[in-house]
């Protein structure tokens, strides 16, 4: 492998020109590779005076191109690349794409500033790392048209660019028939490629062996029957959209002595702004809702068994896709529940390894211990050690943890999707007990960068020096 | 009825005011019924609080031809969007429609980011004679572009409105001050050491980009607004529908009201000797940008661009924009250029339609 630059050199027909070494071990005529793109060319020996450099990013090689290769292979010249002599001739790159949604117009610069930490570690995978809509691509051309990473001028252009060999996504706004069509072109290399809800992942895990006793009880409702029923089973239950992250559509229903104030709905108004509820008195069994749809603290109703039924059919939630499940009794500290967020993540060898670890501690008062719902981070020994005192084994229970989140992983291998990320929380109730609460295919990385910001960059490095390793390529430390 | 069952279902997405739904009804009252009814294509109008995202339904008091009752109809497959939104809950609800498999959309949004645009601009080599020469906004870059440019424009990042646009330029021997600052219908005169503060006051926290300006052409003491129409009549063919001349700001000195000309017959009296030299090239640049933006903004298929010219008649992009929502167009005298901007997005909507039907992907 050699680090090179490319130069353009004007001459009429398809040429590289490459270091003296590398050309005895080629055929007089070769095909290049760079992304998805192939172009056959004569391979020609540099003037021994240019061969200089190549065994680091800062110092690559400069080798040359006649210009018709490099707007065939669509080379950005502002790129330092790795270069592999393969079986066939010439592979050039790691070319690297960030799978964009369908939001065309709003991809600018200003939004690329959100992937912009994962390049930090450039130096170490160099190639072209670009972005792009699947909306975007060209199928005949194998090209696509989108942002690339301008590493010297540190900022993001547009451009006409080569598909990607494998594609990062980290966006659920993505329509599956080009998704599905990527997925083959790249056989196989677009990683985090279904956007997974609570649900699907349920049913993925729920017969897995290992997985099973940590799961809390979990149904699809589609009826206020499956709600009461759950009511009576448990006191509180926690209703959560299968689509939705960051605490956003949750609600939580307690069940509530009758404390005589005997409230129904005679009046109901709502959108998404705005809600109104009228009361009247009515009898029978009570129910608090902590309702955190629109709102962060959590809006406080008491409705009898009728007016909650009445409540969840206006609100959709037998329309929507909600799952519930029983609100576990979790660990606190200073009166505020907590989970774990732990993130999983591919290596170079392909290997799930444990990147990083945070406690998400509830807002005071809140039950939603979301980092987007006021929830703050903190490292799990010390979290534990607050919950549970000094006398607990907080090795054996982080052990139990990534026990459990390698067996989600493993699990998840099996569906035949290319999965490399995953944000795993798991929660330990006031027992001690362990519970598998959901995982995330596109995880936020909020309360490591506040939490810590070293653990944080190397979580965001990751993605690149596995998708490097999948297009063949290593990174400059290795 | 469920017109989706018939599998060439389409619609406009049009803007709450009733203004919108007005013009394209007349259209398809006047024009389309019976091609329509030959076709077998059923076309509904509708705002987006008529969409019943959940129930995937669309609340429709017209659907054409006109025989066909309106009510409650299945989601149009393709939509033609002609509207803006700004609310927050709307914007939401336009994104859940956006990543439904099952919709296809034209022109998704109307409004864009012009310094995206410039960038994806910037990025076609062929570009560079019609795009003044753009920096993302920083204090450093305005210090230097206020010293060493005669002409700075400021131009904002998300309102496409030469209202909005801030133009810098060092005063002439009989101004008064070192620079003098235009904004909208307002000029200020000050000095050297107060141009930063003064500017920065009047972005009043919107979101600018630096632009090298020029001295713009003027015609009877006006500044010359050129707006050129565009529009796909089919795939991959964009077409020059219209161009004219308007007056939506105000320069030093100068008063006037709202204006709108044709702008073949200004460029004629003002160049008599290049005119279709500058016509054409006012053609070409738009045709080219559409071109070039398309391929990153593949919805795309009917917008407009607004420019200013040099003193030799040369075009320089300032704005891009949708679908036109201050309707310039409709103040024209010859009304049909209206009808047929219409008329157009109508046939290029049917045609989608029928192309989808036959591709199978209905």
């Amino acid at each position: 492998m050699m680090w090179v630059r490319i130069e353009e050199i004007i001459l009429k027909e398809d040429i590289i020109f490459i270091p003296q070494s590398l050309v005895s071990q080629l055929e007089a005529t070769v095909s290049i590779r760079f992304g998805q793109k192939r172009i056959e060319a004569q391979v020609r020996a540099l003037p021994v005076l240019m061969e200089l450099g190549g065994e680091t990013f800062e110092h690559p090689q400069t080798i040359q191109m006649t210009p018709s290769l490099i707007q065939e292979l669509l080379i950005v010249e502002s790129i330092h690349l790795q270069m592999m002599i393969t079986e066939d001739g010439i592979q050039l790159g790691p070319v690297i794409g960030l799978l964009l949604g369908n939001e065309n117009y709003r991809y600018n610069t200003a939004y690329m500033r959100r992937h912009s930490d994962i390049l930090g570690i450039y130096h170490q995978v160099g190639g072209l790392i670009c972005a792009f809509s699947p909306e975007t691509i060209d199928w005949e051309k194998k090209s696509a048209y989108g942002l690339y990473h301008n590493y010297f001028n540190q900022g993001w252009e547009y451009g006409e660019l080569p598909l990607p060999e494998v594609v990062y996504r980290r966006n659920s706004h993505t329509k599956p028939q080009p998704l599905h069509r990527l997925k083959q072109v790249t056989g196989g290399k677009v990683f985090n490629s279904e956007r997974l809800g609570k649900w699907d992942i349920y049913e993925i895990i729920k017969d897995c062996e290992p997985i099973k006793p940590f799961i809390p009880e979990t149904q699809m409702i589609k009826n206020f029957s499956e709600v009461d029923e759950f009511l009576n089973k448990y006191e509180k239950v926690i209703l959560k959209p299968t689509y939705l992250s960051r605490g956003r559509g949750i609600c939580v229903i307690e069940r509530v002595k009758d404390d005589g104030k005997k409230l129904s709905i005679n009046h109901y108004y709502s959108n998404a702004n705005y809600k109104m509820f009228t009361m009247v008195g009515d009898y029978g069994k009570h129910f608090r809702i902590h309702d955190y749809r629109y709102f962060d603290e959590g809006e406080i109703f008491t409705f009898s068994s009728w007016a909650l039924q009445t409540f969840l059919e206006k609100e959709d939630f037998f329309v929507t896709p909600y799952l519930i499940q029983p609100l576990l009794p979790l660990a606190k500290i200073n009166g505020s529940p907590f989970d774990v967020r732990i993130v999983m993540q591919k290596n170079e060898s392909g290997e799930w390894i444990h990147s990083g670890t945070e406690c998400r501690i509830a807002n005071h008062g809140n039950f939603l211990t979301n980092i987007s719902r006021g929830g703050y981070a903190l490292f799990l020994k010390e979290t534990l050690q607050q919950a549970f005192g000094y006398h607990m084994n907080t090795e054996l229970i982080e052990k139990e943890m990534l026990q459990l989140c390698y067996q989600f992983c493993q699990a998840m291998d099996q569906t035949g999707e290319h999965y490399a990320e995953f944000g795993i929380d798991v929660a330990i109730d006031i027992e001690g007990k362990l519970w598998f609460i959901e995982a995330n295919v596109f995880p936020s990385f909020k309360g490591f960068k506040h939490m810590n910001y070293d653990n944080y960059l190397s979580i965001r490095y990751q993605p690149l020096l596995y998708a490097a390793q999948l297009d063949g390529f290593a990174s400059q430390e290795n | 009825m469920e017109l989706g069952t018939t599998g060439k279902d389409i619609g406009f997405l049009v803007n709450d005011d009733g203004q919108q739904e007005q013009i394209i009804s007349n259209i398809l009252d006047k024009y389309q019924a019976a091609s329509l009814m030959n076709k077998d294509i059923s076309i509904s109008i509708f705002t987006l609080n008529n969409i019943d995202l959940l129930n995937r339904l669309v609340y429709t008091k017209k659907v054409f031809p006109s025989n066909q009752s309106a009510g409650a109809i299945k989601i149009p497959s393709i939509i033609y969007n002609t509207s803006v939104h700004y609310r927050k809950n709307h914007i939401r609800k336009l994104r859940q429609l956006f990543d439904d498999p099952a919709i296809t959309f034209i022109n998704k949004v109307n409004h864009y980011d012009q310094e995206m645009i410039y960038n994806i601009l910037a990025s076609h080599s062929k570009s560079s004679d019609f795009l003044l020469c753009q920096y993302s906004f920083d204090l450093d870059t305005l210090k230097y572009a206020v010293q060493e440019w005669e002409h700075v424009f400021l131009l904002p990042v998300n309102k496409p409105d030469f209202k909005k646009m801030i133009i810098i330029t060092k005063s002439s021997y009989w101004d008064p001050g070192d620079y003098l600052i235009f904004l909208g219908e307002d000029v200020w005169s000050c000095e050297k050491d107060q141009v930063l503060n003064d500017t920065l006051e009047m972005m009043n926290d919107d979101q600018y980009f630096i632009v090298r300006g020029i001295y713009p052409l003027n015609w009877k003491e006006k500044k010359i607004e050129a707006r050129v129409y565009v529009q796909k009549i089919k795939m991959n063919e964009w077409r020059v529908i219209h161009m004219i001349a308007k007056n939506d700001f105000m320069g030093y000195n100068h008063c006037f009201i709202h204006e709108t000309h044709e702008l073949d017959a200004i460029l004629q009296e003002i160049f008599p000797n290049t005119y279709q030299y500058v016509i054409d090239k006012f053609k070409n640049d738009s045709i080219r940008s559409c071109t070039h933006l398309e391929k990153f903004l593949p919805d795309l298929a009917s917008c407009y661009l607004d420019y200013l010219m040099d003193e030799v008649g040369n075009p320089y992009l300032v704005f891009f924009s949708g679908w036109e929502q201050q309707e310039w167009l409709s103040r024209m005298k010859d009304q049909s250029v209206w009808t047929q901007y219409w008329g157009n997005a109508l046939s290029y909507l049917i045609q989608q339609g029928a192309n989808k039907v036959k591709e199978g992907n209905i």
